[in-house]
């Protein structure tokens, strides 16, 4: 359905987006994540049309929409874009924002599906509100609807939730999250929060520095990264940089077994949920902060400090004397060389 | 539809970061992919500067090409008038700014009994011409008056500007306060700051952009200013242009001298653009800081500042020549209905045609390098005296008729001159507001209407205008009063038959017949009190980051 | 003088006086040829008065004629005139001073008129030689003094205001103003560069204060002792004295009015004048108009609506002018004066007169 191929977007001589290749199937939610920097909103600019490519091109339903001799300005792309700011507009009301892009259909049909869509978002009684009227929450809700309206082809979401509170955000991830499979919308997903991309993609695309490090359906990018990067993204990891020796790299904390060629160069990476504690006499814990359901612990071991996720009563206190375990399905070794 | 229909130029910045707290900086930062805009907005850019500079530079060019020496006597009144407006900006212009500053100051962060009348009626003196000011205190005070002061010279033409001109840096950091200061001077109370070190502290160094743009405005009208200088008999640049063209027959050194005055003006223009467009990106929403309650005296003394501006500034000379005009015969009066109809007329029709050429002017400054140097370049008009833009108007006129293109001054041609010459005074003043106003249009409302499906036109009519439309009206009413007062060009350039009020007030006050002229000045006054007053009201919502509320 | 006084110039008195000339001017010569004309004529004004306004009314009541007018400064009017070019809509360009007169002609804005209306009317020192501009009423710079504090023997010539006697008793509006300028241009004429720069700078050292404000502003400081003396036009002094506000015609009783250099030179006087436009496009018309302010009532119109010297030598004169008594006028050619203006500036310059 959109296909990204080898797209490449060049700021000042940097390039933001760097031979970028990516797919979302029809009906599929796909998360973008990253930290700032990584390209994944001019991603979601040129699906969109609002920025060219400087190399590849995009396809939407097959139908080349960007390349770099051409741009399908994005009135013409049928996308619906919900942007961060919203960017709702000020002058009209809720139902007038979600009308905007119904212009094709007749004046009683088009205030008629406007309705219809806020009902779907929970806002059937604001339709008359302006949108400084409206709590943060319902803009973001009006602004969902108003892209949907139109019955996009695909609906890029550029980091929706992040000017909402945790509460608000969960319930309108839920809200989001249906009204994208009701319609089988096709959408693409920017997001800086892992465990937002774990909760709400089909699959989930790690970039860095405007390069894909890994796309994948959430279970497998978490069992199987293909780099420190894509482990890092979905949560803590620690590393240890050593030779393979004996079919595993040895760290601090022990060993973790790899296929990797004897002598080659390599990096132990482990989850912290994958180590687990018990008394003994390795390792020192420095401290620990509750988190709720778990513990995260510090512990040092040859002057080296990994970080643990430990459920909560089980965590040792600090200053206790140790062991460690991993967990081999959390712990992975990649090549340096 | 078609592909390979575009190819956006490219952004020489990545953009930003992006982040909640600064997003609408960064949002402005952030480059949108634009349809083939850019020639059409360079083109736009280019006719509006055409239209606004031109007159200025024709000003320019004739004194490059003038013949005629500078001789002693053209030095030394070309010093006497650097020193005498350099003296009345030090003077006049800081008084002015001390005054309106500190009446924002007072108005925004204190509370005392009154407040809310004066923080409106502070506004009000913008409406009285600075030559009303003088005609009305001369009457008041010299030689015969009821009040003997030594309101003379230098000294009398400072006083007045002071007076006259305040209103500019009272709006002005009334405006920067109110967009800057709410939350740090909260914050700054939150930290144990006093009300004194809040205000010295915080709430100063946030207005002084505000007060910056305050003061340069008033430098720029102080140097342009001709009707209360020449008739407190002070020696400025605007005076000696016209005594070097009239009294020494030296059209060059007059010329000369307009272009000095040009010069200066694109400097203070500089200045006030660039506090300005600094305090803009720190801008936020329009948020009334919190007020410190004063202390009986201290309140009482606070109202009676206020009191003080009003009665100086507004209510003594006015209400003097109300004196006066009552001491004339009904008769007086019986044309006044028919020059005000042509005072509107002429403002209204001006300030419509200067609202296209500004709203032009802020779009192209939104769209383009080109159009953010045309805005600048416009604005040097503002500053210059409005002779000199209505001679270097004439002789523009003069050569496209020499051309052929154009036959003599018509009534409908010398409308047309003049409703060119204030828009070329005035479209700065005009593209200001609405330029803050296009700012609340992102990126992102244009994207979002974009991928919504909607075209260029329908962009422009349903987004970019509405949301343009308060600030555009506040520009449209500033103009609008400026043209009601504006007097240098309204007389050479206006049809036959046709006195409007400002004209009329000006030659019987320069007839010595000050009774006779007191009742078109106070008319004057009384049309362009409304309009200030309504934009005192409309300056709020015509803030960038204000929502748009009230409907 | 005492009947006349009250309303010399409010709106009242213009209709009775527009009365009584019509009653006294029953054969007109322009009335004649009122039929023929009609149409309208298009002027150029430096003339702002109400009674310019009076008179094109009885113009157009003569002649059916419409004048329709654009008052502005004169050298503004010099330049729209420049830009216009043989575009303009100007037919007959009127000026208040002699300085302006002379620049128009010498730019080449006016055109030469032979009438022998206008030559009967105008004596040959008050028009052009090629008949460009005539002049039609006349203005006297004469000095004001305060009652009591001088003696106006005292200041029988221009040069009294250079004594010791009055020093620091002299107020003045500025040099900028143009009766100041033709003033010394005539000086310059007279007695040469030398000695008018000495006497501006004699008077320059008797000022009790720095020029400012207008010639009435001159005569209130007299009349309330800021100084004993002023140069001011004849005519504010008269506004003064029937004005509708008491307190103004206060300050006229404080004050005497002396013409002065009736021993020598005259008084300086300057005239207002009128040329038809070179590029008119209602030259008849303007001749017309031109012609009628030579016409008793005309002439008459502006001594009793504006207080101003008729210059048609047989014109009679009203009682408030007539009540200053015969007196000589400066003789200087009248050219002179906008010839000598740009030096006269210069010399009041160098003289510190600001």
């Amino acid at each position: 359905m959109i296909r990204i191929v080898q797209a490449r977007r060049v700021f000042g001589g940097a390039a933001a987006v760097d031979e970028l290749s990516l797919d979302a199937d029809e009906g599929e939610i796909v998360a973008l994540l990253g930290p700032s920097g990584s390209g994944k909103s001019t991603i979601l600019r040129m699906v969109a049309g609002l920025e060219s490519l400087d190399g590849g091109e995009i396809r939407l339903d097959g139908e080349l929409v960007s390349s770099v001799h051409a741009t399908i300005p994005p009135e013409a792309r049928r996308v619906g874009m919900v942007f961060q700011d919203f960017a709702l507009f000020p002058h009209m009301n809720a139902l007038g924002n979600v009308a905007f892009g119904l212009e094709a259909l007749a004046r009683a049909e088009r205030e008629a599906a406007a309705r219809a869509w806020l009902a779907d978002v929970g806002l059937a009684a604001r339709a008359d509100a302006y949108p400084h009227e409206l709590s943060g929450g319902e803009q973001q809700r009006v602004a969902l609807a108003r892209a949907l309206a139109p019955r996009p082809r695909a609906l890029l979401l550029d980091e929706p939730f992040s000017g909402l509170d945790p509460v608000l955000r969960a319930e309108l991830r839920e809200t989001t999250l249906a009204a994208l499979r009701k319609t089988g919308t096709t959408a693409l997903f920017v997001t800086h929060d892992a465990e937002e991309a774990l909760y709400v993609a089909d699959r989930i695309a790690i970039l860095k520095r405007g390069k894909l490090v890994q796309a994948a359906d959430p279970r497998t990018l978490y069992d199987r990264p293909v780099s420190v990067d894509a482990a890092a993204a979905l949560g803590v990891v620690n590393t240890h940089a050593g030779v393979v020796a004996g079919a595993c790299v040895a760290s601090p904390f022990g060993a973790v077994t790899t296929e990797l060629g004897e002598g080659t160069q390599a990096i132990a990476a482990v989850r912290a949920e994958a180590i687990g504690l018990k008394l003994g006499a390795r390792a020192l814990v420095r401290d620990k902060h509750p988190q709720g359901a778990t513990d995260l612990v510090r512990v040092e071991a040859q002057g080296v400090v990994w970080r643990a996720i430990v459920p909560a009563r089980a965590a040792p206190e600090i200053g206790a004397s140790v062991d460690v375990v991993i967990d081999p399905a959390g712990a992975f070794v990649f090549s340096r060389e | 539809m078609s592909t390979a229909s575009y190819t956006p130029p490219r952004h020489p910045l990545p953009p930003p970061p992006p982040s909640r707290g600064r997003s609408r900086a960064a949002a402005k930062r952030r480059p949108v992919a634009r349809e083939s805009g850019g020639a059409l907005a360079f083109v736009v850019a280019a006719a509006a500067t055409l239209v606004c500079a031109a007159p200025g530079l024709a000003v320019i060019g004739m004194a490059i090409g003038a013949k005629g020496e500078m001789d002693a006597t053209a030095w030394k009144l070309l010093g006497d008038a650097l020193l005498g407006t350099i003296t009345l900006i030090a003077l006049g212009g800081a008084a002015a700014t001390v005054i309106g500053a500190g009446a924002a100051f007072l108005v925004s962060l204190c509370r005392f009994p009154g407040r809310g009348v004066f923080e409106w009626l502070l506004a009000a003196p913008l409406a009285a011409p600075a030559y009303v000011l003088a005609f009305g205190y001369s009457s008041l005070t010299w030689a015969g008056g009821p009040v003997p002061l030594p309101l003379t010279g230098i000294a009398g033409a400072a006083f007045v500007y002071a007076l006259a001109f305040y209103p500019y840096a009272y709006l002005s950091t009334r405006a920067a306060l109110a967009t800057q200061s709410a939350g740090a001077l909260e914050a700054a109370r939150m930290l144990g700051a006093g009300p004194r070190r809040a205000l010295i502290g915080v709430a100063l160094p946030l207005a002084r952009p505000g007060i910056a743009a305050g003061a340069a405005l008033i430098a720029m009208e102080i140097a342009a200013d001709f009707g209360a200088a020449s008739h407190f008999g002070a020696t400025t640049v605007t005076t000696g242009l016209f005594r070097a063209w009239y009294a020494h027959g030296e059209p060059a050194v007059a010329l000369r001298l307009a272009s000095v005055l040009l010069i200066a003006a694109f400097g203070l223009l500089f200045v006030e653009r660039w506090m300005r467009g600094r305090a803009r990106i720190a801008g936020g929403t329009w948020r009334a800081p919190p007020k410190v309650k004063l202390s009986a005296p201290a309140g009482l003394a606070a109202a009676m500042f206020c009191g003080l501006i009003i009665a100086l500034a507004f209510a003594a000379p006015l209400g003097w020549l109300a004196r006066l005009a009552a001491t004339r015969p009904a008769s007086d009066f019986d044309e006044l209905g028919r020059q005000l109809l042509n005072s509107f007329m002429l403002a209204g029709i001006g300030a419509a045609a200067t609202l296209l050429v500004s709203i032009a002017i802020a779009a192209a400054a939104r769209a383009s390098q080109a159009g953010r140097a045309a805005l600048f370049a416009a604005s040097a008009g503002y500053a210059a005296p409005g002779a000199a833009i209505a001679l270097g108007a004439l002789a523009l006129f003069g050569a496209a008729r020499e051309m052929g293109l154009v036959g003599g001054l018509s009534a409908g041609l010398a409308v047309f001159m003049l409703v060119w010459t204030y828009a070329s005074r005035f479209a700065a003043a005009g593209a200001q507001p609405i330029e803050a106003g296009l700012l609340r249009i992102t990126p992102s409302h244009t994207g979002a209407a974009r991928l919504l499906g909607a075209g260029r036109m329908r962009r422009i009519l349903a987004i970019d205008l509405p949301m343009a439309a308060p600030s555009a009206a506040a520009a449209a009413l500033i103009v609008f009063v400026e043209i009601l007062k504006e007097l240098p060009a309204t007389l050479i350039l206006r049809p036959f038959d046709f006195d409007t009020l400002a004209v009329i007030a000006y030659s019987y006050a320069s007839d010595e017949r000050l009774a006779q002229s007191a009742a078109p000045a106070l008319m004057v006054t009384a049309a362009g009190l409304v309009p200030i007053l309504l934009f005192t009201r409309r300056i709020d919502t015509a803030r960038p980051g204000t929502r748009m509320g009230g409907r | 003088m005492a009947a006349l006084e009250p309303q010399t110039w409010s709106r009242r008195g213009v209709l009775l006086g527009a009365g009584a000339l019509a009653a006294c001017g029953p054969a007109q010569r322009t009335a004649g040829k009122a039929g023929a004309a009609g149409g309208h004529v298009n002027v150029y004004t430096a003339r702002h008065y109400d009674a310019d306004k009076q008179i094109y009314a009885l113009f157009k009541e003569r002649t059916g004629i419409e004048v329709r007018a654009l008052a502005s400064n004169g050298d503004q009017l010099i330049e729209r005139l420049r830009a216009e070019g043989e575009a303009t809509e100007a037919d007959l360009v009127v000026t208040v001073d002699a300085g302006v007169l002379w620049r128009l002609t010498e730019a080449g804005l006016l055109q030469g008129v032979t009438s022998p209306t206008l030559e009967a009317a105008a004596p040959a020192r008050f028009h052009d030689p090629q008949g460009r501009w005539w002049a039609f009423s006349k203005r006297y710079r004469v000095i004001v003094y305060k009652k009591g504090a001088v003696d106006p023997a005292e200041l029988a010539s221009m040069d009294a205001l250079t004594t010791p006697r009055f020093a620091r008793q002299i107020c003045a509006r500025t040099s900028s103003n143009t009766y100041n300028l033709s003033m010394l241009a005539a000086r310059i004429e007279r007695d040469g560069r030398a000695k008018a720069l000495a006497w501006a700078r004699a008077v320059r050292g008797n000022f009790a204060r720095d020029p400012q404000g207008s010639d009435t502003d001159q005569i209130k400081a007299v009349a309330a002792g800021e100084c004993q003396a002023a140069i001011v036009n004849h005519y504010y002094f008269l506004r003064l004295k029937a004005s509708g506000d008491a307190a103004e015609r206060a300050i006229a009783d404080e004050v005497g009015v002396v013409f002065p250099d009736q021993a020598g030179a005259g008084a300086h006087v300057n005239i207002s004048g009128a040329g038809v436009s070179t590029y008119a496009k209602r030259k008849a018309a303007a001749v017309q108009l031109l012609e009628f302010f030579f016409t008793p009532e005309a002439q008459r119109a502006f001594q009793e609506l504006n207080e101003e010297f008729p210059v048609r030598p047989d014109a009679e004169l009203i009682p408030t002018l007539a009540e200053f008594g015969r007196f000589r006028e400066e003789q200087v050619a009248f050219d002179a004066l906008g010839r000598n203006q740009p030096e006269a500036a210069k010399v009041f310059e160098e003289a510190g007169w600001k």
